[in-house]
């Protein structure tokens, strides 16, 4: 019984800290943007219309609004479900995952449709002149190197404790779940290489906005890299303690830290504040 | 430290890099021994052919401005704020002209001084 208590207040914070807090906290932002910095002052910061961007708003919180209603009727389908539940076996562990990763496509939706906007901006850019910092981008300028060790340690950590406790036979679901970390961690190299000698996606961020998401997106990917280890070496570890019935607590906790330091980090590091906005005013014509 | 620089301007694109750079190391924005960015990152951020920058790297390389340590990089040159004032164009300039006034003075015709100034330029050991 109170692995249910249990469960339904990490859903119940699941559903409100990703399909809530946050995108409230997105749509603040995106309302403070349009208040502050009007398409009237700052044309190159709307390479759409305004109607656009506030329709995109609009059905950003709409998904959202549905993504709630789902997750509460979920929560009474397991509710139902699991009346007859003794308790100690694995019950409805990939509910958490399932849900969350639906969770996740409105912000999915939100980077695609940045990705477009950054198009449209570098299609409208005019200016003949570009700008760019002398001091290079290096890996350990924005990430210290314990963590990148910490991260490593930890993946070579989880591979070594799954084959451990299999007896050092690689089963098809540890080779699965290595070929998986492989990729994961090969898309993290590849944006990492992109986000320090790639081409910047907005053509008017200024060099001191490109560093500082250089260094959240760099920090974050680190985070993000020990918590998949650490997740999977939690799974292993109930799997082998047989402790089945707490991994759909780990579930719904894990999707909740990735958007702690994703989304969350995003926002506690991007500030509006230290962005300079100056560079999506209009240039000056000189008669 | 920023630089920037300018597609339509007339002046070579590599020769603003240059000029750029020179610059930044004459008024101290960057120090002898500080590392410049990778010729792939300049080359990204100012939307440039990585050739360009390679080209622009290699002239401050000869002029004794930048020095290139392998894998670890592009470095501010120890004799770097002496070596950006010296004006290499400037000094072949002052050599020709002087070695051109002594042939006249000599009595040589400027057809003569052409084709010995030809000759030499496509002599094997130049």
């Amino acid at each position: 019984m109170s692995i249910h208590i249990l469960f339904y207040a990490l859903f119940l914070s699941q559903i409100i800290l990703i399909s809530y807090y946050y995108p409230t906290q997105i749509i603040k932002r995106i309302e403070s943007v349009i208040k502050n910095f009007p398409p009237e002052n700052y044309p190159k910061l709307y390479p759409e219309s305004i109607e656009k961007v506030i329709a995109a708003k609009v059905r950003y919180q709409f998904l959202n609004q549905i993504i709630i209603v789902i997750g509460l009727i979920l929560m009474g389908v397991y509710a139902f479900m699991s009346k007859d539940y003794d308790g100690d076996k694995k019950f409805a562990e990939g509910l958490p995952l399932m849900f969350g990763m639906v969770q996740f496509i409105p912000f999915m939706m939100i980077e695609i449709s940045g990705f477009r906007q950054f198009k449209l901006m570098r299609k409208a850019n005019k200016s003949t002149s570009r700008t760019a910092g002398l001091a290079p981008r290096k890996l350990f300028d924005y990430v210290s190197p314990i963590s990148v060790i910490t991260a490593i340690i930890l993946l070579f950590g989880y591979v070594l404790f799954d084959l451990y406790i299999h007896d050092f036979i690689f089963t098809s679901d540890i080779i699965i779940k290595i070929i998986t970390l492989c990729l994961v961690h090969a898309l993290f190299i590849a944006l990492a290489i992109g986000q320090l000698t790639g081409k910047r996606l907005d053509p008017h961020q200024a060099v001191k906005d490109r560093s500082q998401q250089t260094e959240f997106s760099l920090q974050s990917m680190v985070a993000v890299s020990m918590l998949v280890s650490l997740f999977f070496i939690a799974n292993s570890a109930v799997d082998f303690f047989q402790l089945g019935y707490l991994e759909i607590l780990i579930n719904s906790i894990y999707f909740q830290v990735i958007a702690f330091f994703g989304i969350g980090g995003m926002l506690r590091n991007i500030r509006l504040d230290n962005t300079n906005f100056d560079v999506y005013k209009a240039e000056k014509v000189t008669v | 430290m920023e630089i920037t620089i300018d597609i339509e301007d007339p002046m070579p694109l590599f020769t603003q890099l240059v000029e750029q750079i020179k610059s930044a190391i004459v008024n101290r924005k960057i120090k002898p021994g500080d590392s410049l960015p990778s010729i792939r990152q300049l080359a990204n951020d100012l939307e440039l052919n990585s050739k360009t920058v390679a080209k622009a790297y290699k002239l401050l390389e000869r002029d004794l401005v930048i020095q290139s340590k392998g894998y670890r990089g592009t470095f501010v040159h120890p004799e770097a704020i002496i070596n950006s004032k010296m004006d290499l164009n400037a000094d072949v300039l002052a050599q020709l002209e002087q070695a051109i006034s002594a042939c006249k003075t000599a009595g040589v015709t400027d057809s003569e001084i052409r084709i010995a100034f030809s000759n030499a330029m496509n002599s094997k050991n130049n």
